[in-house]
């Protein structure tokens, strides 16, 4: 009985996380991909402030479960969303403004700016989070992205492949222009990197947690 | 495989004995050594083991020197 009652509690936790990552997911993917056609009917281009903000949520999703907030994690998954929007569009107002006041700027290193301006406020918020957390949930961490990100990566370096190996072989790559193909296979690495992440992560809780009672 | 950090604990205990002897939940251990009841779990099963300056404190905590509480088992 004791150790069913363990295993409930930890389905109850891998359930909050998954909805939490699935709920951020899901909104951002509806949002992005509204945008995303809409953009394709005006210029055609994918907006930059898009591509900063993306590679930020399914992290976001990750860290704000695995911290103590003092807000409540739903609110502060919610506010860290908010907020990655929020400087999502600032970023696009800058790139849409810049088209005017920067014009003949290049584009790369005000991206690299920006990046910088969202990677500051994210380590100050890191920084006091790792410095808090013990050291089991380190463990995790460090073991989740040495060995689980490392085979993420790893699996899908054949899928990436695949088209220049076999041209054609990946219906999907082929209508894709070869900016929008870059794109997609940083994302579907990135993804593969998270996902191997996220499942060691949980497996190296779960198996540390089975057979002890609370 | 020997046992790691990574893969699991190479260190036995008596956590849970002594726990059991005061009465403490898993939470009231993990507030008194300030770690998560998460990791104080992972310690009693024996698949984590603690780095050293978590082992004094463990060990200040209950009174009793390192080796009373932590056994190695490859020893």
């Amino acid at each position: 009985v004791v150790v069913r009652l363990d295993r409930v509690k930890i389905g109850r936790r891998l359930l909050r996380g998954a909805g939490a990552t699935g709920l951020t997911a899901g909104v951002f993917t509806a949002g992005a991909t509204a945008f995303h056609a809409w953009i394709k009917s005006t210029s055609g281009a994918w907006p930059d402030w898009l591509i900063l903000v993306m590679p930020l949520l399914p992290a976001l999703a990750v860290l704000t479960f695995a911290i103590r907030a003092p807000l409540g994690r739903w609110t502060t998954l919610l506010l860290s969303f908010g907020a990655c929007v929020l400087v999502g569009v600032l970023a696009g107002l800058v790139m849409a403004v810049g088209g005017g006041l920067f014009s003949g700027a290049p584009r790369i290193p005000l991206l690299l700016l920006l990046g910088l301006v969202v990677a500051g406020p994210a380590v100050a918020v890191m920084l006091p989070w790792w410095n808090r957390t013990d050291e089991a949930a380190r463990q995790a961490h460090l073991s989740g992205f040495f060995w689980g990100a490392t085979a993420g990566g790893v699996a899908v370096v054949p899928l990436l492949m695949a088209p220049m190996l076999e041209p054609g072989s990946v219906a999907f790559v082929a209508r894709l222009s070869p900016e929008d193909a870059f794109l997609y296979g940083a994302l579907t690495l990135y993804g593969a990197i998270t996902l191997g992440y996220g499942l060691f992560w949980a497996g190296w809780w779960v198996s540390r947690s089975v057979g002890s009672e609370a | 495989m020997r046992p790691s950090a990574d893969w699991g604990g190479a260190v036995k205990n008596r956590l849970k004995v002594l726990r059991a002897e005061r009465d403490w939940s898993q939470a009231d251990l993990a507030e008194r050594l300030e770690v998560s009841r998460q990791t104080v779990n992972a310690l009693e099963t024996g698949k984590y083991d603690p780095s050293l300056p978590l082992a004094f404190k463990i060990a200040r905590l209950f009174g009793q020197p390192i080796e009373a509480i932590f056994q190695d088992q490859g020893a």
